[in-house]
């Protein structure tokens, strides 16, 4: 038995019900464009932020190597300096003053 | 029909979301990873930046109280260069062994013209070369006057002169460490901290020069400058032989120090000089004889056992101590030249 426009009702509510989860997937669609578009907007700043971040510790690090060389190159020099006094200064102590006309008698000896 | 279209649509947007959300989550994910790895690329970079910074600490440290070092030790280098500018005559600076070394059996002008006033230079032969060693020791003998020494003293030098000598106490060294990059590894320098305490003051320094000048003093004054006055004939007469300043001991219930001349010919065969010339001379000549022969006169001639106990020469000077008659006699046949 056929209850008359039954079957009207039951496919204009299915229409209704595709239509309703059509707008639904183009609404999850635009979201889910939104949300990732923002999101990896966002990872894309930070990354940038990132690479500025390590350019300046890559920066960093090199001035401090240079300083570094700068330092032990002139540590070297100071060395080389202290090295120097230490001989002049080592041939001094336990030297006797002698007067250059003992020079020639000195030869002698 | 109609239906048939909206399910096509609804297949179209079903596999559209699927797409988007696969595409945006990968591309999601591949922005969290780069973003990571670069965290940790910065990370490293200031990790290696900290550690540096402390070697660069440290090494500026090390850098400082080397040039401070540096600073404290050119002022006393200054201090000193000006003491010694204020010394009114013409000097040079030499090592105080060194000059001893030298100016012990150093001879002047004037010991030369003496050796040269008693021998009238040499003819040549061996005769009048022991003839002429004689002459000097008689000549030298002749004019020298012993000075006991006072009560206390020791028997060393009367004839000191004067020298100025420079003197530094001590020399302080610091170790700093500093990190090597070429060597990567902590290394440990050490340099000169400081110097204390340095003087200029006069000192007494005797030789052959200041004692022939006084012609008096004890066994040393005498045997130093009889050496340097063979030295200068050996130099005028173009022939020498090994000649040494010998220490000897003397042992008659207190043992007493004494200072002669060996003169040798060859092998052992030697002559000693005391106060007197110890060995034999025959026609004015030294006459060289063996070692025991020598010693026995030696010991005769003091009335006590003897025992040699060192040695000094000059050209180039050498000095040493004996610990046996053996060790000497090695000495004498085999070093002494």
């Amino acid at each position: 038995m056929e209850i008359p426009g039954l079957k009207r009702v039951v496919k204009a509510s299915a229409s209704h019900f595709l239509i309703l989860l059509i707008v639904l997937l183009i609404l999850s669609n635009l979201f889910m464009l939104i949300y990732f578009s923002i999101e990896n907007a966002r990872l894309r700043e930070a990354i940038e932020t990132e690479q500025k971040l390590y350019e300046e510790a890559i920066q960093l690090r090199e001035q401090e190597w240079n300083r570094y060389e700068d330092l032990y190159s002139k540590l070297l020099k100071a060395l080389e300096v202290n090295k120097e006094l230490n001989t002049t200064l080592r041939s001094i102590p336990g030297s006797v003053v002698i007067p250059y006309n003992y020079t020639s008698v000195l030869k002698r000896g | 029909m109609k239906t048939v279209v909206l399910i096509l649509v609804i297949a179209l947007l079903v596999t559209s979301n699927l797409y988007t959300f696969i595409y945006f989550n990968g591309l999601n994910g591949y922005l969290k990873f780069t973003l990571q790895q670069m965290a940790m690329r910065r990370n490293q970079v200031l990790g290696e930046y900290n550690i540096l910074n402390k070697y660069v600490y440290t090494l500026n440290e090390s850098y400082i109280d080397i040039t401070e070092a540096n600073e404290r030790l050119r002022e006393v280098y200054r201090s000193l260069q000006e003491n010694l500018s204020s010394i009114t005559y013409n000097y040079t600076l030499m090592n105080y062994f060194d000059f001893m070394g030298k100016f012990t059996f150093a001879y002047t002008d004037e010991m030369r013209d003496f050796v040269i006033n008693v021998t009238e230079g040499w003819n040549g032969t061996d005769e009048d070369f022991q003839s002429d060693l004689y002459k000097i020791y008689k000549a030298w003998r002749g004019i020298f006057k012993y000075v006991t020494p006072t009560l206390g003293e020791q028997q060393v030098s009367q004839s000191s002169e004067k020298f100025l000598f420079i003197n530094i106490g001590a020399f302080n060294y610091g170790r700093t460490y500093v990190y090597s990059l070429e060597e990567h590894n902590w290394i440990a320098l050490d340099y000169l901290r400081e110097v204390h305490s340095y003087e200029i003051r006069p000192i007494d320094v005797s030789g052959a020069p200041n004692s022939f000048r006084n012609k008096q003093g004890v066994c040393w004054d005498f045997a130093v400058v009889l050496v340097a006055l063979y030295y200068a004939y050996y130099d005028v007469s173009g022939k020498s032989l090994p000649t040494a300043y010998i220490s000897i001991r003397i042992i008659r219930g207190f043992q007493e120090s004494h200072g002669v001349v060996f003169v040798k010919l060859e092998g052992d065969k030697v002559a000693i000089l005391d106060w007197d010339v110890v060995t034999p001379v025959k026609n004015g000549m030294l006459e060289f004889i063996p070692f025991e022969e020598a010693k026995k006169l030696h010991e005769e001639y003091w009335g006590h056992s003897i025992s040699y106990k060192g040695f000094m020469k000059g050209r180039p000077y050498e000095a040493r101590r004996f610990y046996s008659d053996e060790e000497f006699y090695e000495w004498l046949v085999n070093e002494l030249k």
